[in-house]
């Protein structure tokens, strides 16, 4: 689903590399969960992937397609849900879910179907045609989320989705997750909570100073008695 | 009290650049201002000195009571946008509110930097033209050095009354934008019925006016009744009126620490009566207003369509954008017929006739280049959101069309609805009418695909902001500097070819169908590299 080989990123004239030498595939069907402390370059790998951010290195492949080669049909299947809550704040929930599927071609009986899914599962019926500017944190991360599901992606990024979120808002956001990877799809985020990390991911890698650290499968975890956080204090402490 | 200062000094330093730690930065901060100042001062001389004269104006009390009258509502106008932009909306309340201080210290330290603010405004827009009336005056012997010496006392007093005014007023507007901001279709019918209010008060009037005051036939009845108005307007203003004799000869210079005394007093009143509002409603305004829109089914659109209305949502429901970009437009029509018509009121040679025409292509270009400054915050508008822009299946031609698009569609519908007025009130020959139009929107074309070139190539992108952009940017000051200039370079060549507008014309649509070929061809061009360069 995703691959990426030999990632190297360096921003602007710094000297440091923000992503260094990076290699990861994730596989369809799995829960995929990224760590690392602050500043380690989960944020600068998700831009890259899902084609904000130039890289100078490496290659990143999105069901089979090169994001260089292919970027149009690359971000056809992702969907990405940013860490700075930033939408276009003046439309209607309703219109920016409609502004996110008409760009994605979306036809307008899927529109109508996915929507009212969500809207169900994350209790968003009330305020969908309330202008965004007026939602609380929580209501614009999941108008957010629905507008990147308007378009069932193949593979959902999400970075550190969780924070802010009250627990209600966060069991939801799990579910829908967890519910998108049962399709078959892929669900890639960053988080710094672990124990939801620990609870809702297939396999995580962990990198520190841009450098990949590890993968691990959690259930192999789980059987050797061995938590996550253990692991990542380690590991980060090296 | 030093709590309020330093409250004070945080804000200065990140309004102004007077204090920076680079000389570089803060010479450069004054050297604007002086060049501004300086400017403003020769181009007020030079056009006020050509109207006294031709009317035979005489600089007297009445004159200098309406110049008093006029410099304070600009003071007024100045002091109510920084009233409702640093006291009730900005976003540092949010911030300096949970600093170790009170309320009333942070509400002390804001009105102290307003004042600044309005300080520096008198000093650098107001102080040129009271300066150039004085020189003037001074040449034609009607003032004295006294003026002068009155100008600068004057310099810290004169911004205090309309500042306090301007506090006043900025209650009831507040809880008006609020009432606005929540019912947006009401606020959109309002602009529309306030136009429409000033479009039929022009109706009425300018053909008075033009009647009244026929400078082309009846150069010195004009003149007198220019003289006569002034008399009776001055007069009625008894502030002003009664203030100028300190600025005329010293004489009742009383009447200055009057005015001093008057202003401090209702300064603080007003302050100490609106301080429980602030801290009201600058609660309320951090609060979400819960804004309901139609409900409304989805519809399926092309991507170019989605993105196109989506841009006019955007700017069709903010009033900073919609005062920012659509005044301009909205004006045009109205600004050229009132000048057209005094201008062509006038009869003149041929040259005359020429600069006459140039003059229509001025002003209709200089409105219509303003508007397009829309093209260059076209990509920083986007903001946070332009991880939206950049991670969604469009290609980026497809993005850089809508906006320029976008652009050409608001500076088009302006052009056209001046043609259809001048056309319908026979401002000029339909020829002339028709040409300026096509000339000014061809060469918007190439300003459009220039001025976003700049906003792409160097765009002001914050990833946790996604706030309406409210200062100029450089790169909309870049994109009005060049409009002025090319406007002024169409003047030019009609001006030139007077004796041919026929060819002017000609070779304006030759240089503005090259220009903006070229700017098209570059902007293409640059696309994907600049989109693909751009790190947020």
């Amino acid at each position: 689903m995703l691959k990426v080989t030999n990632l190297t990123k360096t921003y602007g004239n710094s000297d440091r590399k923000s992503v260094d030498n990076l290699s990861l595939e994730l596989k369809p069907g799995e829960v995929f969960g990224f760590l690392g402390p602050n500043g380690a370059g989960k944020s600068t790998t998700i831009k890259s992937v899902v084609g904000i951010l130039p890289y100078e290195q490496g290659t990143i492949e999105i069901c089979g397609l090169d994001v260089k080669k292919n970027p149009i049909e690359c971000k056809k299947n992702i969907g990405y849900v940013p860490d700075n809550h930033a939408l276009f704040e003046r439309l209607t929930g309703r219109e920016y879910v409609n502004h996110v599927a008409n760009l994605y071609n979306v036809p307008k009986e899927k529109m109508e179907e996915i929507s009212s899914y969500y809207l169900k599962l994350f209790q968003l019926e009330h305020a969908f045609d309330n202008q965004i500017s007026s939602y609380s944190h929580g209501m614009k991360q999941k108008i957010c989320v629905i507008g990147v599901l308007i378009h069932e992606p193949k593979l959902w990024i999400l970075d550190e989705p969780l924070t802010g979120l009250d627990p209600q808002s966060v069991y939801q956001l799990k579910q829908a997750m967890r519910n998108h990877a049962l399709k078959g799809n892929t669900v890639f985020f960053s988080s710094h909570i672990l124990d939801v990390v620990e609870n809702l991911c297939d396999r995580v890698c962990i990198i520190k100073k841009g450098q990949l650290q590890g993968v691990f499968d959690l259930q192999e975890l789980k059987e050797t008695n061995q938590s996550l956080e253990k692991l990542f204090m380690n590991i980060i402490e090296e | 009290m030093a709590q309020v200062f330093k409250l004070l000094r945080l804000q200065i330093d990140n309004k102004y650049d007077f204090f920076k730690k680079t000389k570089k930065k803060s010479f450069k901060s004054f050297g604007g201002y002086a060049v501004i100042f300086i400017l403003l001062y020769i181009i007020v001389f030079y056009l006020a000195r050509m109207m006294i004269n031709y009317l035979t104006i005489q600089i007297n009390r009445e004159f200098l009571s309406i110049m008093f009258s006029v410099t304070q509502a600009i003071l007024l106008v100045f002091g109510m946008s920084s009233v409702l932009k640093n006291l009730y909306m900005s976003k540092d309340n949010e911030l300096l509110i949970v600093f170790p201080v009170t309320f009333n210290q942070l509400y002390l330290s804001k009105i102290l930097i307003l004042y600044i603010s309005e300080l520096i405004f008198n000093l650098v827009y107001v102080t040129p033209i009271l300066l150039a009336i004085g020189t003037i005056g001074l040449n034609a012997g009607t003032l004295g050095i006294e003026y002068f010496l009155g100008v600068f006392i004057m310099l810290p007093i004169l911004p205090i009354l309309p500042l306090a005014v301007a506090v006043i007023i900025s209650i009831p507007s507040m809880y008006i934008i609020k009432f606005f901001r929540k019912h947006q279709l009401i606020a959109s019918v309002f602009i529309l019925v306030i136009v429409a209010c000033v479009f039929v008060v022009y109706m009425k009037i300018v053909p008075t006016i033009t009647g009244a005051f026929n400078i082309a036939d009846k150069q010195l009845e004009t003149g007198f009744k220019v003289n006569y108005a002034i008399k009776r307007i001055g007069a009625k203003i008894p502030m002003y009126f009664w203030l100028v004799p300190a600025f005329q000869m010293f004489s009742k210079i009383y009447t200055l620490f009057i005015l001093l005394a008057a202003s401090l007093a209702l300064f603080l009143i007003c302050t100490i009566v609106i301080r429980p509002f602030y801290k009201n409603i600058v609660l309320i305004n951090n609060e979400s207003t819960q804004i309901k829109g139609r409900k409304k089914n989805f519809k399926t659109r092309t991507q170019f369509g989605e993105l196109l209305i989506t841009q006019f949502r955007l700017l069709f429901r903010s009033s900073n954008y919609i005062f920012e970009y659509l005044l301009f437009p909205i004006l045009m029509p109205i600004i050229t017929v009132i000048y057209d018509q005094m201008l062509f009121s006038i009869v003149v040679n041929q040259m005359g006739k020429a600069l006459i025409v140039a003059s229509h292509v001025l002003v209709i270009a200089i409105i219509a280049f303003i508007t397009n400054a829309i093209s260059s915050t076209a990509i920083s508008r986007d903001g946070g959101m332009t991880y939206f822009i950049k991670s969604s299946p469009v290609t980026y031609y497809k993005q850089t069309l809508v906006k320029i698009v976008f652009n050409a569609i608001i500076t088009f519908a302006a052009i056209l609805l001046t043609i259809v007025m001048c056309l319908i009130l026979k401002i000029a020959s339909t020829d002339v009418i028709i040409l300026s139009g096509l000339v000014v929107f061809i060469m918007s074309i190439g300003h459009i695909c220039q001025s976003y070139d700049w906003d792409l190539r160097n765009p002001i992108l914050k990833w946790y902001d996604s706030n309406e952009i409210t200062t100029l940017s450089k790169n909309t000051t870049k994109s009005i500097v060049l409009g002025l200039a090319i406007a002024l370079m169409m003047f030019g060549v009609l001006a030139l070819l007077y004796h041919n507008l026929t060819l002017g014309f000609l070779i304006l649509l030759g240089i503005a169908i090259v220009y903006s070929i070229c700017r098209i061809y570059l902007l293409y061009y640059r696309i994907n590299h600049y989109y693909n360069k751009m790190e947020i």
